[in-house]
Formats: C-alpha cells, structure tokens, sequence
C-alpha cells in the first residue's frame, strides 16, 4: 500500500499537459479552373406566345446546372503542441533522480548502526543513517524518474507539424437551367388574392388559352400539378400585353367614351397601346377611338392638379396606393407581376437616377428601375433633384420600354424628395 | 513540490532500526515516568523510598541488560507505554500527566511489576 501510495503521487506530481493548436495557412493561388457540377432539380417554367386571341403557354420542367468559377490554393495545416510544463517537470526530474542516485550509491559510506537513543512505540529502536539515506533515495527515486521519464516524453511531444494540401475556393457560382423538356399536367390559373382558380390540360407540354378563358379571372400564379410554373423575365411582357388585350377588348361603343374620367380614358388608352403590340389584336381602332376623345378633350396636366390635391398627403388620401413599395414595405418584384392592373395605384420610395426625358425620371427602388412620368406643369417636379431619394405616389401603367430601359411606368400624382 | 517532500517524508520516517531488548524498553519507560517534576500519578501509586528513576530500576531488575519480561509481557507493557509518548517521543520529553494517570488507571499489571521487588517475584 505504501509502494502504491507513493506511485500514485509520484504520476500526480510527474502529471503534465501537451497543449495543441491547430491552424491552417493559406497559401500561393496554384490555379484557376472551371466546372460544372451535377444538375439539382429545378422547376417548371413557361415561354409564352401571343396571337390573338391565343395565349400559347409552353411547358418545360428544367433542372439547375451549377457552374463555378474554382481556385486552388496551396494550404498549410499546422499542428503546434507546446507544453509549458515540460521544461521545469525535466530539470526537477533530472535533479530529484540524480540526488537520489547520489544517496542510493553513497549509503554504504553512513553508518548502520541503529538510533538507540530512540524507541518508537512498537518497541524498535530508530533507523540507522544508512536506513535513511536509503529511504529518502528511494523516495526520490521513485518521484524523479517518472517526472523525468514523463518531461522526456512531454518535451518529445512538442514541436510543429505542417502539412501542405491543396484546398479548392469557390470563386463565383451560376445555377442555370438546364436539360429542359416539354411537360404536361394540369395548368391551375390562380388568383392574385389567393383561392381557387381555372384548371386546364396540356397536350405534349403546351396549353393554348383563348380570351374567353381569362376574362373575369385576374391571373396571379400559374401552377402545373400545383408546383408553381416560372416564366421567363422575357415571357412576361408578351403575357402582360395580352391581359391588356383581355381587359380592353371587345371595345366598348364610342359613344360611351364621352361620358369616361379623363383618368379611366388615359388608362384605357395606354391599355389598348399595350394590346396592339400582340400579334392579331384588333385594338388599333379602339385606340384611335380612345385618341381621339382624349385629343377632343381641352388639353392640361394628365393628372389632376385641381383644389383637392395640394399635397403629398392629399394624394396618399385620394388615391390609396394599394401597393407601398419600399424598404419597409412592398418589394419591388410586385411591379413585375405579370396581374399587376394598369390604373392600380402604388406609393414608391426610391432614389431618382436621371431624367432621361422632359417628363420621364429613373427611380431606382430597391435595384429595380422604375420609369416614373413627372407632369411638367407640376409645382413639386422643381424639388426634385437627380441622386435624391424620392417618395412619388402614382398609378401603374403597365410595362414600358424607353431606349434601353424597360421597366414599370408609373404615372405620378404627386412626388416629394427625401423619406 | 511540498507534496513531493512530504510523501519523501512519509516514506522515510516509516523506516525503523531493530527492536530494542527488553531491557531498554522497560529502562525508557521508567524514565519517562520519573521524569521530574514527577506527576502525583506516579508519587501515589507506586512506592518511591529515594530517587524515582534508580529506585525502579533496582526493584524491577530492568537494569541488568539480561532482564526479559514475563508479567506484564513486552507486548502489553509496550501498549501501557504508548500514552507516554503523545507529548513527543523523545526520550527527555517529560509526558502529560494525565496519560501517565491513565496508564496508572488502566494498567494496574505494570503499577504491581514497578512496585514488587525482583526478588519478591518481579520478573
């Protein structure tokens, strides 16, 4: 039990700790490539086509194709173990053992003649030196050599280790789809507001939708066995422009058009201008028809700049945006959906970028560009300057293209700079 | 380290010489009882007619480096010895009194070995 006690103190007293930290290295750049990576499920979308008065809507279920842009780099793993114990735990060691070596071998030299001046309680007499020379060489010994084995075996342990691998940084990735193929299943032509809608086959991947079959319906989502159908930021004017033909046509009788506000009749307007750019519609009389009473109207500011608008707040009042696109509000994809009713009204807040016209401002609303027409004769165009933030409350009038823009065109009622 | 040197301690002091002969050991004892000033322990239990210490020594025979125990044994006259040590076991540690009442209390076989002449029947 004694031999065992001191054993186990002696690994207590000879316990040391390796620390390690581990760290990597970035090195030179070894090589660029690039790659593509295995295709991932992706969805369906659509391509439409226009003709009146035929919607062709062409199905494709597509997957994604990741391609990326890789660097290589040369990497150093680094292992480093210190142990701060290691040191003193040796030269305690190294001293304990070799005085207790010391003792071990010089106790011969003592004397082995027991302390007689002394009885313990057992009835013996007191070591002899020599006894306890031994005794304490022992001891040390027995302290020494395990610390001295141990801070070998530590300080052997300590030290850095690298190892150099190549390690791959993915620089840019583009998901783009890929592997299309026509698919059929049961079109659902859902209301922007949510619930049930209209329900149509397709025939190998493609439905043809007449007028009939939109009208009285708005459109806000297309699904194919209820996954929702993508279309093409490209498909989404042709699709705009025939629910513009849907909502302008039949024309209505041109005696009804004298007793139109001047605002449903500007509305009209721009709505069959849209219409005629489909393939086949018969909205250029109806156009004519609708330039003509607004020509035969007395000319002044498009938007009403009478007695009850003389404000910012008194626009927001009368007119109700139905959509507050902004930071705190709408995002600005809700002026790309393809349901979004010309006439709606809309509240933005932006950064104008430039007049590219006379009457025609750049607001940049959240990375979206958004024409927005500005009635020259207006008090509050003056305040507006370029590369300031603009709060405009307007009406929707659908897509437009001007040079290389294409974007919504909102008409404004009333604009004021800053939040 | 100050639990290096204690267990280095601890395993040295665990060491020990030979066992002493009887003699010593019954010479220590009386040694101890007698030293002065002597506790009233000792004064009214054992018989003293002139110095404690050679008094003891010619009565019991522990004097003669022949002398061996018989009654009490060396076993039980080393356990009556023992409360003589707790005030320190060096031999001129005068011990407490009141351990040197109680052996007198608990071993009377001792009180009646230090107080019958060798010759009347001592050991």
């Amino acid at each position: 039990v004694r031999r065992a006690s001191a054993g186990l103190l002696a690994l207590l007293c000879a316990c040391s700790l390796v620390h390690e930290e581990t760290r990597d290295e970035r090195g030179a750049l070894l090589r660029s490539f690039e790659r593509d990576g295995a295709p991932v499920p992706g969805g369906v979308r659509a391509r439409a086509q226009a003709k009146w008065p035929e919607l062709t809507l062409s199905f494709t279920s597509f997957e994604l194709c990741r391609h990326e842009q890789v660097n290589e780099y040369a990497q150093d793993h680094i292992i480093e173990k210190t142990a701060p114990s290691a040191g003193p735990e040796l030269a305690t060691g190294v001293s304990t053992s070799l005085v207790g070596l010391g003792l071990f071998l010089a106790r011969g030299l003592l004397s082995n003649t027991p302390n007689t001046s002394y009885i313990d309680g057992g009835g013996n007499y007191g070591p002899s030196d020599r006894t306890v020379a031994a005794g304490w060489s022992y001891t040390l010994m027995i302290l020494g050599v395990p610390a001295l084995v141990m801070g070998t075996v530590t300080l052997l342990q300590t030290g850095e280790k690298v190892t150099t691998s190549k390690v791959e940084e993915i620089a840019s990735a583009r998901d783009a789809p890929c592997n299309e193929k026509p698919v059929d299943g049961r079109v659902e032509l859902l209301p922007p507001e949510g619930g049930a809608g209209k329900a149509f086959p397709t025939h190998e991947g493609v439905l043809v939708l007449r007028d009939s079959d939109l009208r009285g319906a708005p459109l806000g989502k297309v699904t194919l066995d209820g996954k929702p159908v993508l279309l093409a930021e490209s498909e989404a004017p042709v699709v705009e422009r025939y629910l513009a033909c849907v909502r302008a046509l039949p024309a209505p009788e041109q005696a009804a058009l004298a007793d139109w506000p001047q605002e449903r009749l500007e509305a009209a307007a721009d709505t069959a201008h849209e219409c005629e750019l489909v393939s086949g519609s018969p909205a250029k009389e109806l156009a004519r028809a609708l330039q003509a009473e607004l020509e035969r109207r007395p000319t002044g500011p498009p938007i009403p700049q009478g007695p009850r608008i003389a404000s910012f707040d008194e626009a927001v009042a009368a007119y109700q945006p139905a959509l507050h696109i902004g930071p705190r509000g709408d995002p600005p994809s809700r002026l790309a959906e393809p349901m979004l009713q010309s006439g709606t009204a809309v509240q933005l807040q932006g950064m104008l970028l430039e007049r590219v016209e006379a009457n025609i401002a750049i607001i940049d609303v959240q990375g979206v560009r958004v024409l927005v027409f500005l009635p020259p004769l207006s008090p509050w165009v003056a305040n507006l300057d370029n590369g300031s933030r603009v709060e405009v409350v307007g009406v929707y009038q659908g897509r437009q293209r001007l040079g290389s823009t294409e974007g919504p065109l909102v008409r404004a009622v009333w604009a004021r700079p800053g939040m | 380290v100050k639990r290096c040197l204690a267990a280095g301690w601890v395993l040295a002091a665990a060491c020990n010489g030979p066992p002493a002969p009887d003699a010593a050991v019954c010479q220590d004892f009386i040694h101890r009882i007698c030293i002065q000033p002597i506790c009233s322990a000792v004064t009214s239990n054992i018989i003293l007619t002139g110095d404690c210490e050679t008094t003891l020594l010619a009565r019991t025979g522990c004097s003669a480096d022949s002398f061996t125990f018989t009654t009490p044994d060396r076993d039980r006259f080393l356990a009556c010895r023992l409360p003589l040590l707790r005030a320190g076991d060096a031999p001129d540690t005068p011990p407490n009194c009141d351990d040197v009442q109680d052996v007198m209390t608990t071993c009377l076989d001792v009180v009646n070995f230090l107080n019958t002449p060798v010759a009347d029947g001592g050991p």
